[in-house]
Order: C-alpha cells, then structure tokens, then sequence
C-alpha cells in the first residue's frame, strides 16, 4: 500500500474509502445490507485520523490570519473579507462595503483592528476591494481555480457570522461544495447577479458576507456573499453560495484600478427558440451589431464555450467585465461567422438624461420559482461607472506593477552584475524563417538592432541611445528619427519606451499612466496600463500578475498602440519567458493582429547572453555616415 | 416506545465514529487506489463518485403548488422502465406532473400508487431509464456513517443541470410519532434522521446515498418544530421504500388511503358568530388527525395550505375540499402566537357513520 505521507491525510483516506467499499460496480453486493465494516479501529487507524484532522487544522490556521472581520466606522453589524495581497488588499462583498461605507475598521486574528479604505467595487457581481493599513506585511490567502471545485469537495467557510467574535478571531464552518456553475438573479438593476457560482452546504450565516471559501489546501476559492433564505429568517438553511474565485480574479484589475467595475453584454438578447438559441433582439448600436450579427441568428459559441442554451450564455458572460475580449460565434443567413469583440458595459442605476442609449440588461434565466433578491438600497456613489475614482490610488497601483516587473525583468542583483543582454532573433513569417537579427539591449533601456541582409542585400541598423534614435539603413544613410515619425521597427520604439519604464520611480515623473483595468491577451488574465512612449505616442501594456498556481508572476505580456486590435496596432506579443543571468528574459515575440491576436512575424530568440561590459560606442553614431535628418 | 435497532449498535458519539468507520475502510484499500495519482485533484473528493451515480438516477418534479406551498420536488428512478419514488405532497394533485431526467429531457408522469404512512408516492413515465437506483431490501446505513442528500431543494437546479449535495451523517434512526402533539409529523414509519440539512423546499422526494453509492433512503418531508422554529432532517429509509414498492407496506388504519371521499380533520369551529365571523376553533375531536397536531380550543384558522382564510364559512368549505391522506397546512394564531400545523386528513369511512 502506498505511503500515506503522499497526500494530505484526510484526502488519502477519503479516498481510499471509496474504492474499499467496491462502489456500485459490485451490484449484487449493493442489493443485501451492508455487513459491518468494524466495531473499534487500530492505533494506526486512529493516527490516520488524527493526522487528517491534524492536517486540516494546520490549513486553518495558514489561512486564519488573513480572515478579516470588515465593520464600518461605526462598527455597528459587520460582515468578513480575506486579504489576498501582503500590503493588505482584501476582498469582501459589495453589499458589505455599500453597508458599512467608504472606509471603516477590520479585525484580524490577532485581535487588532485596522483601519481599511475602500478601493474598487463591482456591485454587478457583488465584490468589492478594500485595503488595510496599520502593517508593513498582512498575512494572506491566495486565490485558487475555481474551474477545479467539484462538487463534493469539502470547503471551509470563514468570517464573522452573526458578528460573533469579540476578540475578531474567524469562525470555521466546514462542508461541501453542493452544485457547481450555478446562476442567482441580482437585485437592482444588473446587481448582486451570482453567474457560475459555487453552492457550498458550509453554515453561511449572516455576517459571513464576504468571507472567503476555502479548499483544503487553503485557497480562496470563492467568496461568500448569500444563501436561499426565504422562509425562516436570514439562517442558515444548508444552501450558501461563493463567488468563484476565477470570475473575482477577472474583476482585480479593475477593483485596483479603483473603478466602479462594470459587467459585459453583448447587448443582444438570445433565447431558446426551434432547437438553437436564437437572437431575437438587438442593440444596432452594439459592437456585436456592427460586427453582423442580426435578429434571428443562431449563436454557436461564446468565449470558447458551446451554447446550447441561453442560460448558459447568461451564466457565463454575467461573470465577464466591460471591455473583455471575446470570441463570438454564430450562424447568419446559413453561414458560419466568426468575430472577436469587445463586450459592451451594462448600465446601473438610473439611466441619466442626457445618456446616450443605454445597452438592454441581459435577459434573467427563466427560473420558475427562483427566489428573487430583495431590491437593494445602494447607498455608494455609483454614478459614473467604469472611471477611475482615485487617480492617486490608481498611480500608485501602477507604480507597484512596475516596480514589480522591473524586478524580475531588470531588476535586484542580477542588473548589479549584468549591464545588457545580447539576442540573437529568427525572424518567421508564414512559418518561414525569413531574417534574422541581432539585439543587444541594455537594462536602462537603451538598445541596438543589428538585421542581417535581407535579399535586396541591404543591412539595417537602428540604435536608441537613451536621447536620439536612429537607424542606418542598407543605403548607408543615417536618419535620425523626429517623435512624429512611427518609427521603423515597432517592437524597437517600444523597447524604447519600456526601457524608460524600468527606471527608478518612473511612474512618479511621469504625467501620463493609468492602470486602465482587467484585460485579457494570450487567454490570460492582465492588468492593462495607459502610458505614453518617448514620442508622445500612447502606448498599452499588458501585464499578468500571477502564474497558473496563482503565486506572484510578473509578465510583461504584451504591448501595443491601442486595445482595437488594429492592424496598426502595432500589438506584440511576449512569451516563452526564460531565466537568463537572474532576469526573466521573454524568448518569443510576436508581432499580432486583431483580438484575436492572429500571429504575422515571429521573432524567435535563438540565442540570449548577459554582457557584463557594455562599450558606449555600441550606441554611438558612426561619424563618418552621412547624416540625414527627416 | 424506543428505538430497537439502533442499541445494539455503535455507542455514542456518532460523529467520530463515522470519521472512524471512514478509516477503517480506508485501511484495507486494494491496490488500485496505489494507482491513483497522489497529485491529482481527482482523489481529494471522496464523495464524488457516489454524487455522480446519483445525479444520474434523480429528476426534478414539477406539479401543482397552492398558495405558498411550492409544486416542485425531487424524484429517485427505481426501475429501468420509468417508476420513480417521491414524496406524497401538493406538487402531486394537479392536473399534470412533469418530470425532468438529468438529461434535461420532460415526461408527463402518473401516480401509480401512494403511502400515506409513508408520504410516498410511486410514479410511472413513459420512457425507458435504464440508469436506476436498485432500492435495497434492507438497512444498508448505521447510525454515524456518512450519507449525501442529492435533491432539488430551492429549485436552484433546471432543465439538464445537476441537483444540489449536502452531506450529512445518519444521526439515530427512530420513530417520529413519538413526539406527537409536539411536531407536526405525517410521518407514521421510521425514519432516518441526518443533519444533513434537507428540510428545505423542493428536497422531498430527494436521495440520500451512501459513500459508496447505495440508496439509503428518500429525503422527506419537512418538519418544523411549532415552538422553536427549527427543522428536521429525515428520510424514508431503503428498506420501508422496498416494502412498500414490494406492496408489503403494512398502512396503519388510522391514516385513510387517498379515495377521493370526504375526510376530516377533527376540527370544529366556532359557529356561534355567524358565517362571516373569523374562523375560531371551537372544538377538537379527540384522536383526529387535528388532535394529533395540537391544535386547541380557541385557535384561529388562518391560512390553509397558504390560501387566507376569511372566515367560518370559507374555512368549511376549504376544509371539506380537503382530499385524503395528502398532507395539509394550516397556520393558526393562538394568543399571541403564529403558529404551523401540518397535517394528514383522514377519509370519513362511510360504515363508521
């Protein structure tokens, strides 16, 4: 028999058992009662069991300092949160916040109350971000895939229910995950919509209002915002439901960028009609419109999902913000179509005078005798929707992202030692290498191309060298490059502008750079960031925060003239990150086009070496080149 | 009277005993669980297995509701050519009942046949099922061992999607009538009480099944506590359903089979007011199912199955139209107390009168 040690315990035995006992494929076994399985257990087993509860109390209590017992300044009622960031970020519910105000008091385990502020909130999906302050290093919670919960997983629910604890120690409340991908109706107009959310059997009592969902392992994977309360009292009665930690990942972004986060619609309305789910209205105004879709049309898939009904629609794009990237597939007049687009926003509240026509909510799931929510008294400023609130949060936020990138991809003791890197590149298009080139950038931004002859025989040269940028093409002229010239190769002129980002407390000296919210390249979840490049020219940047297993992972992942995915865009693409002398240095680079990020030129890094010395005259005009402004 | 099954078994402290019985099994794991990945997400969820067989073998029942009593409940699928077991409730007494199988396909179901004693009814739709629950012949749960409640309890599930899970433990099986007069309990077998929390709309009908797969029980009824608001957990046990599926069900005569003729609760009202004057209790006879439930002299009529009851003469009206053996719910205010009654009509055998 396998070790024991390999698993957690409880989740070792819990396993075993179910093979033990034969399951149902020993049916005539099944038909006669089931013989008993023993009347006292051995010391070994007992220890398996101590060691599986062991096992659970010490997930407990990694997670139990980062459980937060949210008031408002009044500390009357109260409900719970989890932070998930060591500067002391936390998300709660929306319907928490908009009780207890713009800022407040939360209790930790370890007994103290901190003050907290109020950064970003999605009264759509019902979270909101709040930020402790009073400690250099909160203790934390990651945040786990919601998309791996099961149904029968056990999960522990923790917060503050019925405000219970005086000395602001959590409670635990342990169950199961009872349904999966399940859709509530808000309240309000488009509110406290839970679409694909986790049903748990955990006690979800009043109080546990926005306390996280934990897995055994101690992830967040929801958080918890309601039950079906509706005939005795606002209790417990079995049925509690958690906002997937996945759909809350999306939403960061936008909660930091201290927005009033709105949710997406295709402003379009399906519903299930003769076998397909058929459009049977529609915003003319919509992107989704003007990208041909038209009344009648049968959708075939959302965002990589099949739709063979509209509930599943409803479920899904209820948990997507605004301004998401989507694929869309439907069939007009008997054709097949494919498009990528940018989902609408939905509105809240009321529709103001002078607003332009506002997009249709999305149609509810007929649910028969679901209980509806009770309206609810929005007490929050929700007026301008989709804005950042506190630009100095917002800067500041970006100014973390940067500083953190800069880490990894210039930054710490690696830049002590290294002064540049040296690529070589392939250069691919249509799956044919046709060029190549060679890089030499240095870490405070500077750089120089080097493009081998292509067929004409010509030889390109383009240097930023920190103040000018030229180039020196295959006729031997040397231009340099005015800020209104786009310049030659795009992904150089970025370079350009991301080596000015790694500087020092860049983001402080610069006028122009917002984090704009959540965004999503090479199907990944991204911060996206505003800013200018060297030439006054916008420039976006993509940045993901976290790997797969949700640890802290910066990437650059993309970088482009504008989020249309236009083919002068000039979008590129980064990835095959690489650790190369300490720096996470990307190996590939694509040169993409459209949403859909269709690949025209690769750049395949061949070759990558730290330099140690970087001679000035790597960057240094050559004297005796003709020079030729333009 | 007491239990008789449950001394001769486990000794108290049924929580860790099932914990324990858990390890016990884990103990004598066979070699193919060495296969499994130790890494794998897959084998953190001991119940999964048993979810899945019994997603595939429960429906949602829709049918007639009255007043605030909704018209949707669980059913369990017990043979391969269509019966399913649910409980007797008012989603049965409409012109139609619809059954959505799990694979969100709808069928007109009949009642076959009911227990009262039970609160069960056995359906029949028209359509081949070949995944179904073998209903056991005998006891396959002892008290403390773990059971998962698969239901449709608030309707949360629809069409295709898959019912809701709560787990629980078999807490004692015993009998409910022990306490009458004190709870309002149709039930007249044993039953199986979890804490499971399944006393919830829509979960009746529902199946409790073990770790391992096997049909423990049928969830029940709902049963609230008139004093403290509280509910019970219970469900029919396996081996009463198989009895009565079997046509063994011994029904207690005091509990009239559902014929259609005129029934009784035992209540008498206040007739000294007039017609229109509120619907005071006057009277209870003695041994009715009305006694049974606790209802008093003096007591007012509010509501009946959720419809508002104006005064003596429409409560006649609605209390003669009562059918039999189907189960009834009464709100009545007593002082300065609401209070809920739910009870069983009995038929008003014409040779007794």
């Amino acid at each position: 028999m396998r070790s024991i040690n390999t698993l957690p315990p409880l989740i070792t035995l819990a396993a075993c058992c179910v093979v033990c006992l034969g399951f149902i494929s020993a049916a005539p076994a099944a038909e006669k009662t089931a013989e008993p399985i023993a009347e006292t257990i051995t010391a070994e087993e007992l220890s398996k069991v101590k060691a599986a509860e062991a096992a659970r109390i010490a997930t407990i209590n990694k997670v139990y300092g980062s459980v937060v017992a949210v008031y408002g300044n009044k500390r009357q009622g109260g409900g719970s949160g989890v932070i998930f960031d060591e500067e002391g970020y936390a998300l709660t519910n929306f319907h928490v916040v908009n009780g207890a105000g713009v800022e407040g008091w939360g209790g930790l385990a370890d007994g103290k109350l901190y003050r907290w502020k109020l950064v970003g909130m999605d009264p759509g999906g019902d979270i909101a971000i709040i930020k402790l302050t009073g400690k250099d290093k909160f203790p934390y919670s990651k945040l786990g895939d919601s998309d791996k919960v099961r149904v029968g997983d056990w999960v522990m629910a923790m917060g503050n229910p019925f405000t219970l604890a005086e000395d602001q120690k959590p409670t635990v409340t342990l169950g199961v995950v009872s349904g999966i991908k399940r859709y509530q109706p808000g309240a309000g107009k488009n509110m406290l919509v839970y679409g694909n959310c986790i049903q748990v059997d955990s006690s979800i009592n009043p109080g546990n209002s926005g306390g996280p969902l934990f897995n055994l392992r101690g992830e967040v994977v929801g958080i918890n915002g309601r039950g079906s309360f509706k005939e005795r009292g606002r209790v417990n009665v079995g049925v509690g439901y958690a906002i997937s930690s996945n759909q809350i990942k999306t939403f960061i972004p936008d909660l930091l960028a201290t927005k009033v986060a709105q949710h997406g619609t295709l402003d379009a309305v399906f519903s299930d009609r003769s076998g397909g789910v058929i459009c049977h209205q529609i915003n003319l105004d919509s992107k989704i419109a003007l990208l041909g879709l038209d009344i009648g049309d049968r959708l075939i898939a959302f965002d990589g999902i099949e739709i063979d009904n509209a509930n599943l629609l409803t479920n899904h794009i209820s948990t997507l913000p605004a301004g998401w990237p989507v694929q869309v597939v439907f069939e007009h007049n008997g054709r097949r179509r494919s498009v990528w687009v940018r989902l609408d926003a939905l509105p809240y509240g009321q529709p103001k005078a002078n607003a332009k026509p506002q997009p249709k909510p999305q149609p509810k799931p007929k649910e028969g005798g679901k209980p509806k929510q009770a309206p609810i008294k929005i007490k929050l400023q929700l007026k301008t929707p989709g804005v950042v609130r506190d630009a100095k949060m917002n800067k500041r936020e970006c100014g973390r992202i940067l500083k953190a990138w800069a880490a990894f991809a210039a930054g710490g003791k690696a830049a002590e030692k290294i002064k540049a890197l040296r690529f070589e590149e392939d250069i691919i298009e249509d799956g044919k290498k046709i060029g190549s080139q060679t890089v030499v950038r240095a870490l405070d931004g500077r750089f120089r191309l080097e493009r081998a002859a292509d067929k004409s025989g010509s030889k390109t040269v383009a240097v930023w060298d920190g103040k000018v940028y030229w180039t020196l093409d295959g006729d031997a002229k040397l231009k340099e490059r005015k800020p209104t010239n786009v310049p030659l190769e795009e992904h150089v002129g970025q370079g350009a502008a991301l080596g000015r980002l790694l500087a020092k407390n860049a983001v402080d000296d610069m006028a122009q750079i917002e984090l704009e919210g959540s965004d999503r390249t090479q199907n990944r979840r991204t911060y996206r960031i505003r800013t200018e490049d060297n030439f006054g020219n916008l420039l976006y940047l993509w940045f993901s925060l976290y790997d797969d297993e949700g640890n802290p992972q910066v990437r650059l992942l993309k970088v482009s003239r504008s989020t249309d995915g236009l083919a002068s865009d000039r979008a590129q693409t980064l990835s095959d990150y690489r650790e190369v002398a300490g720096l996470q240095v990307p190996h590939l680079r694509r040169h993409v086009s459209g949403l859909v990020e269709r690949t025209v030129t690769r750049y395949v890094v061949t070759k990558c070496e730290p330099l140690s010395e970087l001679p000035d005259d790597v960057f240094r005009r050559p004297k005796n080149a003709d020079k030729k402004d333009n | 009277m007491r239990t008789k099954k449950t001394t001769s078994w486990l000794p108290a402290l049924a929580w860790l005993l099932a914990v324990l019985a858990v390890t016990v099994s884990a103990a004598g794991a066979p070699a193919q669980e060495a296969a499994a990945d130790a890494e794998s997400h897959e084998s953190d969820n001991v119940f999964a297995k048993a979810i899945a067989h019994a997603q595939k073998r429960c429906v949602k029942i829709y049918g007639a509701r009255i007043g605030r009593v909704e018209g949707f409940a669980t059913g369990v699928i017990v043979s391969d050519d269509g019966l399913i077991l649910t409980g007797q409730g008012v989603f049965l007494s409409g012109t139609s009942i619809d059954v959505v199988l799990p694979d969100g396909s709808r069928h007109v179901a009949v009642v076959e046949r009911r227990s009262p004693a039970l609160q069960v009814a056995l359906l029949r739709i028209r359509v081949q099922t070949p995944n179904f629950f073998k209903v056991p012949e005998k006891s396959v749960v002892r008290k403390g061992d773990w059971v998962v409640a698969v239901t449709n309890l608030f309707q949360v599930a629809e069409g295709a999607e898959e019912l809701s899970v709560n787990l629980g433990i078999v807490s004692l099986r015993t009998r409910l009538d022990a306490k009458r007069g004190t709870q309002d309990v149709p039930y007249r077998g044993e039953a199986l009480l979890v804490d499971a929390i399944t006393s919830n709309p829509g979960a009746e009908g529902g199946a409790l099944v073990t770790i391992d797969g096997k049909l423990a029980g049928m969830v029940g009824k709902i049963i609230e506590s008139k004093s403290t608001n509280t509910r019970l957990n219970y469900a029919v046990p396996s081996d009463l359903l198989y009895k009565f599926m079997a046509g063994k069900l011994i029904e207690p005569a005091a509990i009239a089979t559902a014929g259609g003729g005129k029934t009784e609760l035992g209540i008498r009202l206040f007739k000294l007011g007039g017609k229109r004057a509120p619907a005071y209790v006057d009277r209870v006879v003695p041994g009715s199912p009305a006694a049974e439930a606790g209802f008093k002299k003096d007591d007012l009529v509010l509501t009946i199955n959720g419809e508002v009851v104006k005064n003596v003469r429409e409560c006649k009206k609605m209390l003669d139209k009562l059918p039999a053996g189907e189960e009834v719910v009464i709100l009545v205010k007593r002082k300065n107390e609401i209070l809920r009654a739910a009870l069983v009509p009995a038929e008003v055998k014409s040779d007794e009168k």
